[in-house]
């Protein structure tokens, strides 16, 4: 019995067990109101999750036809996944499938989306590479900065020029 | 103390020592962005691109035409010194070039009648400039050496005066040649300085200008142009990706906020930016109104300069929105000159850098001579400017000279295999793909990327690396290796250090079937494993690569 606190808190405090799968699919193909899915069975679980490109996953960036989606379970071995697309006008497609292996803890697919040459979306699985930097922003002290030197060099020659040519200033 | 000639060289050589530290001692590859690697390949391809500009050993397995070159004038002088390091000439030609360009725009500056110590002022807002800066980070070197320009700015400033005569013609002539064979960005920007000074001698003169000298002009460089101008636009461009082009007005906006410098010196993803002129030129050319007045020839050469100074604001247009009576051809050649000459118009700014210190540095010696220590604080702005402002060359970063030992365990053409960016930001190609021909310095196999750009066309390592990373993924391991083989190719390269762990492990894992004992290294920089292809009899990689059709 004393030890069952100890067991309450190594379990509060051991790693999160959870798999993470995020899905992304990057599209050339952009209709009307696309939506597009991933769809699994997840340890006997069917699962269908919608890919986002609103920001609103994390590490997503909205509008830029990147679709992101991720998946949280248990620790699971392999997953056949299938790459899910409609639209206003086109109907529920299948743009591609394939069984992946999963890492453990994090992994990721990723598919780029274009139409084949008979007009279907084909979601083909490519390895993207992880994120650039992130592009820095401005910082309004060092906008100030400059600023306030190109305005002092104005000033120190207006300075010079209204010793030397008090005519003219 | 009497000014002695020599002394404006030997300063120009310490402050471009200094600016560009530590380019004059160091091999290795400096700059932040990947134009570096791709500069010091273009040095060590210079002499058998100067002998054909069709190059076997890139874009395997089909010889690919450069008709666009970097440049031209670099490419001559690296096979002049074919016998150095290709990255020490790239170092090499950052000092030299700051300090010739630095000369030149001191000499022309003198020449509108700026007294030394004071046109040195000239050299150092010129040499100096924001562009100069972000070509030395961005890592085109050669964009700074540019003494033609100024030689042109006098040669035409003079060949469209009153005293022009026929040989100040041919001179600016071949200046404006140099300038544009050193690239075309420079070209472009020389032209501007070209139709201002004209345009000016037309209006100072009413129309009596002296034809002789233009004509000279025009006729050293027609042949040559011609030339040039054929070989540049010989090759078809592939689809030309115009990009999404925001308003026109907040596109101008941005550029002027850029170009006048209340963005402090930053280094973002993918660009470097200063101010394209120092706060003292800036400054010096406001006063010249007052100072000037009575002072003959500033107007035009200033004109000139604020003429290229809003130019260089150039929008992109939305060509999406071109009139639809327009025939395609003539849609065509718009988005092929946007794509080819006009992506970055904020070039056009060397000319105003140019005008702004000539014209700057006469002011500073009329100030002086009134008021000679009072005059001595701008001294003190330009050095703040140069060093403090732009924060050169702190700025300046520094990346592995070495390449990969893993490359030297075969012989044979290589497919290097890197992850995929797949949002639409070119960085990441342009990276991976100067990469790999830099490390082709080194190791002398053919490789399948195409190490100078053309436009819309995709190289055979970006098709077939895509292509075999479908195919591994999938599990097709053997079919790949036959026909990777039938291409000729005798080694993957992988950069496993870069893919995602799980997609790294899944192509690893494929790739042992065909290589279960790859020469994996972890030197030069990054870790390379090359994966060694089964020899496939009787290929012809050639015909091969024709059934890949577009």
């Amino acid at each position: 019995m004393p030890a069952l606190p100890l067991f309450a808190l190594a379990i509060a405090f051991a790693d999160d067990p959870a798999q993470t799968v995020r899905v992304e699919v990057a599209t050339d193909w952009r209709p009307q109101n696309l939506r597009v899915y991933a769809e699994t069975t997840w340890l006997g679980e069917d699962r269908k999750l919608e890919l986002k490109n609103d920001g609103t996953v994390a590490g997503d960036v909205a509008m830029d036809n990147i679709f992101v989606g991720v998946w949280t379970g248990e620790p699971v071995r392999e997953l056949a996944i299938r790459i899910v697309a409609e639209a206003q006008d086109v109907p529920r497609a299948e743009a591609g499938a394939g069984i992946e292996p999963v890492a453990l803890g994090e992994d990721r697919v990723v598919y780029a989306m274009s139409l084949n040459d008979k007009g279907k979306p084909v979601a083909r699985r490519v390895a993207a590479a992880l994120p650039g930097p992130a592009q820095e922003m401005v910082e309004p002290t060092m906008i100030a900065a400059t600023l306030g030197w190109v305005a002092l060099a104005f000033a120190y020659v207006g300075w010079l020029v209204h010793r030397t040519h008090p005519s003219t200033s | 103390m009497s000014w002695k000639a020599w002394w404006t060289p030997a300063l120009f050589s310490a402050l471009a020592v200094a600016w560009t530290w530590p380019a004059a001692f160091s091999g290795e590859l400096l700059g932040h962005q990947p134009d570096t690697p791709g500069t010091v390949w273009f040095i060590d391809a210079a002499p058998r691109l100067l002998r054909s500009l069709t190059d076997t050993e890139t874009g395997w397995p089909e010889p690919v035409t450069y008709t666009r070159p970097d440049s031209f004038t670099l490419m001559w002088l690296a096979s002049l010194f074919a016998f150095v390091p290709p990255a020490w000439i790239h170092g090499l030609v950052q000092v030299v070039g700051v300090a010739t360009s630095a000369w030149a725009a001191e000499a022309f500056a003198r020449a509108l009648g700026a007294k030394p110590p004071w046109s040195l002022l000239a050299g150092a807002t010129f040499a100096c400039c924001g562009l100069a800066s972000s070509a030395l980070l961005e890592g085109y070197a050669y964009h700074v050496l540019n003494p033609w320009m100024p030689l042109l700015a006098w040669a035409w400033y003079r060949a469209t005066s009153p005293a022009g005569r026929w040989q100040h013609g041919v001179l600016a002539g071949l200046a404006w040649l140099l300038t544009l064979f050193t690239t075309a960005w420079l070209g472009i920007a020389a032209a501007v300085l070209v139709v201002g000074f004209f345009a000016g001698a037309l209006w100072r003169e009413r129309g009596r200008i002296r034809w002789r000298p233009p004509l000279a002009a025009l006729a050293t460089l027609a042949v040559p142009l011609a030339i040039y101008l054929r070989t540049f636009f010989s090759r078809e461009a592939g689809e030309v990706d115009t990009g999404a082009v925001t308003d026109v007005l907040p596109q101008i906006g941005l550029a002027a906020i850029r170009a006048v410098g209340p963005i402090h010196s930053t280094d973002l993803l993918g660009h470097n930016q200063t101010a394209q002129v120092p706060a003292v030129g800036l400054a010096l050319l406001a006063a010249a109104p007052a100072v000037l007045a009575r002072h003959p020839g500033w107007r035009v050469v200033a004109v000139t300069g604020l003429g290229a100074f809003l130019l260089s604001f150039w929008p992109r247009l939305p060509l999406s929105e071109l009139p639809a009576w327009l025939p395609d051809t003539a849609t065509r050649a718009i988005e092929l000159l946007y794509a080819s000459l006009l992506r970055f118009p904020a070039r056009i700014g060397w000319t105003w850098a140019l005008c702004a210190g000539a014209v700057g540095a006469c002011v500073a010696t009329r100030l002086a001579e009134r008021a000679p220590k009072a005059a001595m604080g701008l001294w003190a702005i330009a050095l703040i400017d140069l060093f403090g402002v732009a924060r050169q060359p702190w700025r300046q970063v520094a990346s592995p000279s070495d390449v990969p030992s893993a490359y030297a365990a075969q012989a044979g053409p290589v497919l290097d295999l890197w992850p995929e960016n797949i949002d639409r930001a070119p960085d990441w190609t342009i990276r991976t793909t100067n990469t790999g021909c830099f490390y082709q310095t080194a190791h002398g196999r053919p490789i399948a990327d195409h190490c100078i750009a053309n436009l819309g066309v995709e190289s055979p390592r970006i098709r077939i690396g895509r292509w075999l990373v479908s195919e591994l993924l999938a599990g097709r391991p053997a079919e790949a290796a036959a026909k990777l083989g039938a291409l000729g190719f005798t080694t993957v390269a992988l950069h496993p250090d870069l893919f995602h762990a799980g997609d790294r492990a899944r192509l690893a894992s494929a790739l042992n079937v065909i290589d279960a004992s790859p020469t994996r290294t972890t030197d030069g920089g990054e870790t390379v494993v090359a994966y060694r292809i089964p020899e496939v009899a009787g290929a012809d990689p050639a015909a091969e690569w024709s059934t890949w059709a577009d």
